[in-house]
């Protein structure tokens, strides 16, 4: 039995002990690094992918979706300026973070008094292709305050009038549950269908939620969805990002509608 | 071992030295990760292998250990153990891992894995210790388990993700309710379980 | 009376000890003793000479109520017609008022009855009289479209966990209406907030649903001034087309609210009754208002008009919309749960207005804040009065 109390026993037991945990977490690390990035590129993909307005099934294989995303969407990277940019290191580029030193993070954004900095922020679209290579809808995210937390979501636009909405969700937020968090809700998130950003002259109106449930005879009735009720100001929190969004990304939307013309 | 001895060793942790409903240990996950059955299963899952381990290894070499630095070393192995898991689950249960965010990695807290490495593990054979362990994780999981089932069930209306709630039941104004959702609907139940256990209970209320 | 009496004694033999109804003793008790006084008499020397026990003390606080009651049935009638831009005779208020209100107070009482039964038959004791006053307390704090089944829900968490897990009435640290009315307002969050629960437009089993008129809103005053963006809360009000909060109307209380609480007149009428019979501390109620009025002037002075409008609304706003002042008057004074040294009772009641009001002006997701203050103070009661008696006692000991 060796004698458990000496100094130098106490060092050699720990440095041994340190060494032999290192040794098998950095092994397990290793083994499992791969399987992991996988998993947390999938749930992103899986996200864009439901805003885009593909179906996809809970247990659905990672490499299925995978083969789907390869084969039909394509992500680029547009300024607020609209200028088509390319960004090092896309998979590892984390968007929502770059926003906030820049002041694009929360509504209101003076889009006439941008900063040079924010001028250049490279801001991700993902295109989702038909067979032919054609888009069928431009996807992007949005973000802003709610009254809690800061809320994330996507948003899809039809790409032959770019003025549809064809999709979007929002996902992650820390609001109220029951009350504000209902905006995951898929009730919530598919109000949004069919809603236009655009008024009848071409001009840029935005989308934002309503008190309660839409009028149909309401003449804005095309630009507004149906609150959740009691959840007044995470509402008016999508109303403004959207507003907010929709103007950073409104540079690009013009240049591709110019295209058209 | 006596059969008696063997019979209090895995039934103690379970029931009347349950760690949760009766040494109030490890509340704060329990009330975390509770709000669906899947994660807290998986909780009780990690929990259960994280302390069954340590307790196996500490108790391996809990004469090598010198005493001044137990606890360290103590620490170390079950940080390890929390890592190896948390690693795991990301790699093949990315979706829970997800939803257990940082509560894997919070089990290294979990004052029952301590308390048993403390309590039980430095004083006895690998075997006995590798079962304390199963026993005291098993006596943490049935009360997260039961308190994610009843509130996945009234929160959500569903339970591991499957709808159990008819819908017509909802077509006559039925509602979800929102406490349950929130982590004071944990606290609640939890304090349910608790006053029924004394009741059926005595000897585990206060004498005055 | 006579004859009543004489059943009573007739069959008291089964009721008692030994008897073959013996279970059902407290069912007996509280029957009796409702009706006459009890036959129970204090052994050895009485040391108080009054006829006030505690169903007395009871029931003088439900007819403190029945100003509030009445006006909130009302009240219901008035909204529903007003909503669809009608006006019409007061019975017929009253009657629209009754459909929706007496259900909920039916519901109320026998939900809550039945807990109180079994919780006496279990422990051996008699009926409570609590409950007298907290299944009338919970249907006047209520919106008048709560769906029954929640209500049902509500006074059952309100009686069990609200007060029985504590030992019953006398050992409950919350007031259980208000612990019920938490629990609704937590757990089916989306009845009980926004502007469509609080005033009936018919849609039953009944009455077909009505059309309101073009551009009515329910929004209750609370509601319109956590709300307001631009402008001052006050001018928000003011601007309100569809009703009219003007603050004699808010204080006279037609306007849509929870059923008893929105008449800050027919509170002060309770107040009044229960202040003369000595049953609540006027202590504990001024100090509430007085709390609120501290905490407003704060706000007042710090108000910069742009970034909440509700720091520039002047205190007495307060005053008269959603529950404040049935809160002081009904909730706050609850002798259970409420601090009991004189001292005590007025940094409780200060806190409570204190708070009350921070939460409304600064949580605009939390619009009544009254309930939340109460029971947060419920909680700190007993380490006031602990506090109280203690730098009392220290005093005492000082004059050596």
């Amino acid at each position: 039995m060796v004698d458990t109390s000496k100094n130098g026993y106490t060092v050699v037991f720990l440095a041994i002990t340190t060494i032999v945990a290192a040794l098998v977490l950095s092994i397990a690390s290793e083994q499992l690094k791969v399987k992991q990035a996988v998993n947390k590129k999938f749930d992103q993909k899986k996200i864009v992918m439901k805003a885009m307005g593909f179906k996809i099934d809970d247990g659905a294989k990672p490499a299925d979706i995978d083969a789907i995303y390869k084969k039909s969407v394509e992500r680029i990277f547009v300024t607020p300026m609209g200028k088509i940019v390319s960004v090092k290191d896309a998979d590892k580029y984390n968007f929502e973070k770059t926003l906030k030193p820049v002041g694009l993070h929360k509504a209101p954004v003076d889009m006439a008094n941008l900063s040079d900095a924010a001028k250049s922020v490279p801001m991700p679209v993902f295109i989702r292709k038909d067979e032919k290579g054609l888009p069928l809808n431009y996807t992007f995210p949005v973000t802003g305050k709610g009254l809690w937390s800061t809320l994330y979501g996507y948003i899809s636009l039809n790409a032959k009038d770019l003025n549809t909405i064809e999709g979007a969700i929002f996902y992650d937020t820390g609001e109220t549950p029951g009350l504000g968090k209902e905006i995951e809700a898929d009730w919530f998130c598919k109000n949004f269908v069919g809603k236009k950003i655009l008024n009848a002259e071409g001009k840029f109106v935005s989308v934002s939620v309503n008190k309660g449930v839409v009028n149909p005879s309401d003449k804005m009735f095309e630009h507004k969805v149906d609150g959740v009720s009691g959840a007044t100001l995470t509402c008016n929190g999508v109303t403004d990002l959207l507003n907010k969004d929709f103007h950073l990304y409104e540079a690009y939307l013009n240049s591709l509608r110019g295209g058209k013309k | 071992m006596a059969s008696s001895e063997m019979k209090s060793l895995v039934i103690d942790p379970v029931m009347d030295k349950n760690p949760v409903t009766v040494q109030s240990l490890g509340i704060c996950s329990a009330l975390a990760v509770t709000t669906q059955v899947a994660p807290s299963l998986v909780m009780a899952i990690a929990v259960t292998v994280v302390i069954a381990c340590s307790n196996a290894v500490i108790s391996s070499i809990r004469n090598l250990i010198p005493s001044k630095i137990r606890i360290i070393v103590q620490l170390v192995v079950v940080a390890t153990m929390v890592i190896l898991v948390d690693q795991v689950l990301k790699a093949y249960a990315y979706n829970v891992s997800k939803s257990l965010s940082v509560f894997v990695g919070l089990i290294i807290t979990n004052c029952i894995v301590m308390g048993r490495l403390e309590a039980f593990a430095m004083h006895q054979p690998v075997g006995k210790s590798f079962l304390d362990g199963i026993a005291s994780g098993i006596g943490y999981g049935w009360v997260i388990v039961l308190v994610g089932f009843c509130r996945e069930l009234l929160g959500s209306g569903k339970v591991l993700g499957v709808q159990v709630v008819p819908d017509a039941l909802y077509d006559i104004g039925y509602t979800n309710n929102g406490l349950m959702v929130l982590a004071p609907g944990a606290f609640l139940l939890l304090g349910t379980i608790i006053w029924i256990q004394r009741t059926i209970n005595d000897s585990l209320q206060e004498k005055e | 009376m006579k004859f009543l009496a004489n059943i009573f004694d007739s069959q008291r033999k089964h009721f008692e000890k030994g008897g073959k109804l013996e279970v059902f003793y407290p069912l007996f008790e509280a029957k009796e003793t409702f009706l006459f006084t009890t036959p129970h008499r204090t052994h050895g020397g009485a040391h108080i000479r009054d006829a006030v026990d505690s169903k007395r003390f009871m029931s003088t606080v439900i007819v403190a109520l029945l100003p509030c009651l009445i006006f909130g049935i009302y009240n219901i009638g008035y909204q529903y017609y007003a909503a669809q831009g009608l006006q019409a005779d007061v019975m017929n208020y009253f009657c629209i008022g009754m459909w929706k209100a007496l259900p909920i107070i039916l519901v109320s009482y026998a939900v809550g009855g039945t807990w109180e039964l079994l919780f006496a038959l279990i422990r051996k004791h008699e009926i409570n009289e609590g409950f007298l006053v907290t299944g009338l307390l919970l249907p006047l704090i209520v919106p008048p479209n709560i769906p029954l089944w929640q209500l049902a829900l509500a006074v059952s968490f309100g009686v069990v966990i609200g007060k029985e897990v504590f030992g019953g009435t006398g050992m409950n640290i919350f007031n259980p209406a208000l612990t019920a009315r938490a629990f609704l307002f937590f757990a089916f969050a989306s009845d009980i907030s926004g502007s469509a629960p609080w005033t009936f437009l018919g849609g039953d089993l009944v009455m077909s649903a009505k059309q309101a008129v073009a551009g009515w809103s329910g929004a209750t005053p609370l509601a319109i001034a956590s709300e307001a963006i631009k402008g001052s809360s006050v001018e928000s009000l003011m601007a309100f087309a569809p009703g009219d909060y003007s603050l004699t109307n808010m204080f006279i209380g037609l306007i849509p609210g929870s059923i008893g609480e929105t008449s800050t007149l027919a509170c002060l009428v309770g107040a009044l009754i229960l202040i003369a019979t000595g049953i609540a501390s006027a202590r504990i109620i001024i100090s509430i208002f007085l709390g609120g009025a501290v905490m407003g002037l704060i706000f007042n002075s710090v108000a910069d008009g742009s970034s909440n409008a509700m720091l520039a609304m002047p205190f007495y706003y307060h005053y008269v919309m959603g529950g404040f002042a049935f809160g002081a008057v009904f909730m706050a004074t609850d002798p259970v749960s409420a601090a009991n040294t004189n001292l005590g009772k007025i940094i409780y009641g200060f806190f409570i207005g204190f708070i009350a009001v921070l939460i409304r002006v600064v949580n605009p997701a939390y619009p009544e804040g009254m309930m939340l203050a109460i029971l947060f103070m419920n909680m700190s009661a007993p380490l006031i009065d602990h506090y109280v008696v203690q730098a009392h006692i220290k005093k005492r000991l000082s004059r050596g």
